[in-house]
């Protein structure tokens, strides 16, 4: 069948995507970290393999590059572990975006995972993971309620 | 230059519209021009970043500009509802080279646009076809067909989302047609499917409302069923019925052959060969066509296109000496007036049963027991809830059932069996000789107390269950 070539499968835009990322050291280098081209091709193929075990297609790297722009700054991460954690938490963020069903925007979630990473978490992945189920069931059972809510207004309307 | 070049296109390239896969028809286009070089490599990379560019468009109006990704089956979805409004747009351009050229020359954006226009006329449309079925129903009692209009195709009009699922209609149309394609999917599903409704009930509204309420009652009569919980299609019914009384040389408005008119009609149908079936049946159709004075071309098409399947399911009958089960015939109405206790059909009140089923309680003698339930339960429905409300122990119940006439008797197999008497092959005694499991303790050791029968005993409560028609059954 004929379909699109979805961004992430293909090899150019695969570099196209790198090229970007590369285009982010000019102001990560402000808090000593640099992306090398090896570098930004391990996050792209990272985030290709993360989508296709989420079962997700992403159109576009706005998400990666957000990741890249606020935990560059965070100041638990070193030139050492930059690249695993721009990968985990690229990681985390396709995940919960399946766990929270797709009611938080890409900003939202962005923001509460570099909340909890900079401040409950201290820069423990492990920890964050754990917020991070915290919130995403927080998140389902508030929808869950709203849900039930309209379904009984619904109801009553009728 | 442009125009030029689409002269080009057309003289040197023919797609034949016929040939192109009428589920898929984008796909099975861009295919075809990409094999006959009508689009190059360069072409199709152009075509499928447009693609990619109309899906990152929806996918952002899907999440409001919240999210870029989405899981891979809500964007499979979404990329198969741009494919669908495409598929109605180049299906709507009478030649397909003329489609190949406007993917070449123009934005797909826009191509979509105008395929997304066609689809939401396309759905404006069906509302109509609905407004007007609303109306114009037949009046008989088939439950599918009342459940289409009144539940199935207002789901639709509900759910039905001309961006996001053109391609998918989240309901469940039971009624089915005689022409009815399920590969078709979408809005143009249900804009053929209501256009076929529309035209197969205005044909059966020409004999009237009864006419066809009768027809129905006699076939439900005719093989043994409650036809108003059936799937069944009553244009097919009427159309075949209509074809019959031609043949049989009655007035076509009457509808109903009587049993000596079934019989011709048997006997001229037996002696015709496959060809000469269809013949047959094809100028009795230009005859009935000219009889109920119809001319639209629409409704004669589409009566013409159910012909093959007619003439075949003819043969197939004729082949296996059945005929006469296409046929329907009136029916002598051999009902005896025959006394039971669930006669007047007449159920208790909640307060009413209560004080019955304390007062059955209280008796300890099982004659005495079943003499009381015979004498104070006056409806099929009132006997089967004593029997499933555990007010008898074991002994009790073979009394009270023999106690039972043999027409009552009837009625509780009739009831049980409900399923397995359907069909004519099974006979009680095959039935009560499998082994079955049930739910209540009563119909256990009802179908034992059956086992132990004499046959002359099972014979005369099989006759009875012929007698008992199906409405009787029914509980209010």
């Amino acid at each position: 069948m004929f379909l699109p070539i979805l961004g992430s499968q293909n090899q150019l835009m695969k570099e196209t995507y790198s090229n970007k990322l590369l285009e982010l050291n000019e102001k990560t280098k402000a808090y000593g970290l640099i992306l090398t081209k090896e570098d930004a091709k391990h996050v792209i193929e990272a985030r290709t393999q993360t989508l296709n075990s989420y079962e997700r297609i992403e159109l576009g790297l706005n998400a990666t590059q957000k990741i890249v722009e606020l935990f560059s700054a965070s100041p638990y991460v070193n030139s050492k572990n930059y690249v695993s954690i721009i990968t985990e938490i690229q990681e985390i963020f396709y995940y919960f975006k399946n766990e929270t069903n797709e009611k938080v925007s890409d900003d939202d979630l962005i923001n509460i995972i570099h909340k909890y990473f900079d401040m409950e978490c201290a820069g423990s992945i492990q920890l964050l993971k754990g917020k991070m189920e915290e919130y995403a069931k927080k998140t389902r059972m508030e929808q869950m309620n709203q849900e039930l809510l309209d379904e009984g207004k619904d109801i009553y309307e009728r | 230059m442009k125009d030029n070049k689409k002269q080009e296109v057309v003289v040197k390239f023919k797609i034949d519209k016929k040939k192109l896969n009428k589920y898929h028809y984008t796909n099975s286009l861009i295919e075809k021009a990409v094999h006959i070089k009508l689009l190059d490599t360069g072409d199709l990379l152009t075509i499928q970043n447009q693609l990619e560019n109309c899906l990152i468009d929806l996918i952002m109006k899907k999440t409001n500009g919240e999210s870029t990704s989405l899981p891979a089956d809500e964007t499979k979805n979404l990329m198969n509802s741009i494919l669908y409004s495409l598929d109605m747009y180049f299906e709507s351009i009478p030649n397909p080279d003329d489609a190949v050229y406007q993917l070449k020359t123009q934005k797909i954006s826009d191509l979509l646009h105008k395929g997304t226009d066609i689809v939401s006329n396309m759905y404006n449309e069906v509302k109509n076809f609905y407004l007007y079925i609303v109306k114009r129903r037949l009046k008989v009692p088939l439950d599918c067909y009342h459940t289409t209009i009144d539940e199935g195709i207002p789901l639709f009009l509900k759910h039905y989302n001309v961006v996001f699922s053109s391609h998918i209609i989240s309901t469940t149309i039971d009624y089915p047609l005689a022409i009815d394609d399920w590969e078709v999917c979408g809005v143009k599903y249900m804009h053929t499917y209501l256009k076929h409704f529309i035209l197969e009930t205005n044909f059966c509204k020409i004999f009237g409302n009864e006419k066809i309420e009768k027809l129905l009652n006699y076939f439900g009569k005719k093989i043994r069923m409650d036809y108003k919980l059936e799937l069944l299609n009553i244009f097919e019914l009427t159309y075949y019925n209509a074809v019959f009384m031609l043949l049989a040389g009655s007035k076509v408005s009457d509808l109903i052959l009587t049993p000596y008119s079934s019989e011709i009609v048997i006997k001229k149908l037996e002696k015709l060969n496959n060809t000469e079936m269809e013949t047959a049946i094809r100028e009795v159709t230009h005859l009935l066509l000219t009889e109920l004075n119809i001319t639209d071309e629409t409704t004669r098409d589409y009566i013409f296109e159910c012909l093959p399947n007619f003439a075949a399911r003819l043969n197939n009958n004729r082949d296996n000496h059945s005929l006469d089960s296409m046929l329907v015939a009136e029916i002598e109405d051999k009902k005896k007036e025959k006394f039971s206790i669930f006669q007047s059909g007449k159920e208790m009140n909640e307060k009413t049963f209560r004080k019955v089923a304390d007062t059955i309680n209280n008796i300890y003698d099982a004659e005495e027991k079943a003499d009381y339930i015979i004498s104070n339960i006056t409806s099929l429905y009132d006997f089967l809830d004593v029997l499933n409300s555990d007010l008898l122990y074991e002994g009790e119940y073979e009394v009270l059932f023999s106690k039972l006439s043999d027409y009552e008797l009837a009625f509780l197999v009739k009831y049980l069996y409900y399923e397995d008497m359907r069909d004519k092959t099974e006979n009680l005694n095959k039935i009560i000789n499998r082994n079955v499991m049930y739910d209540y303790e009563w119909q256990t050791i009802f179908h034992d107390f059956l086992k132990n029968l004499k046959r002359e005993k099972m014979d005369d409560i099989e006759k009875c269950i012929n007698e008992i028609d199906y409405v009787q059954l029914k509980f209010n």
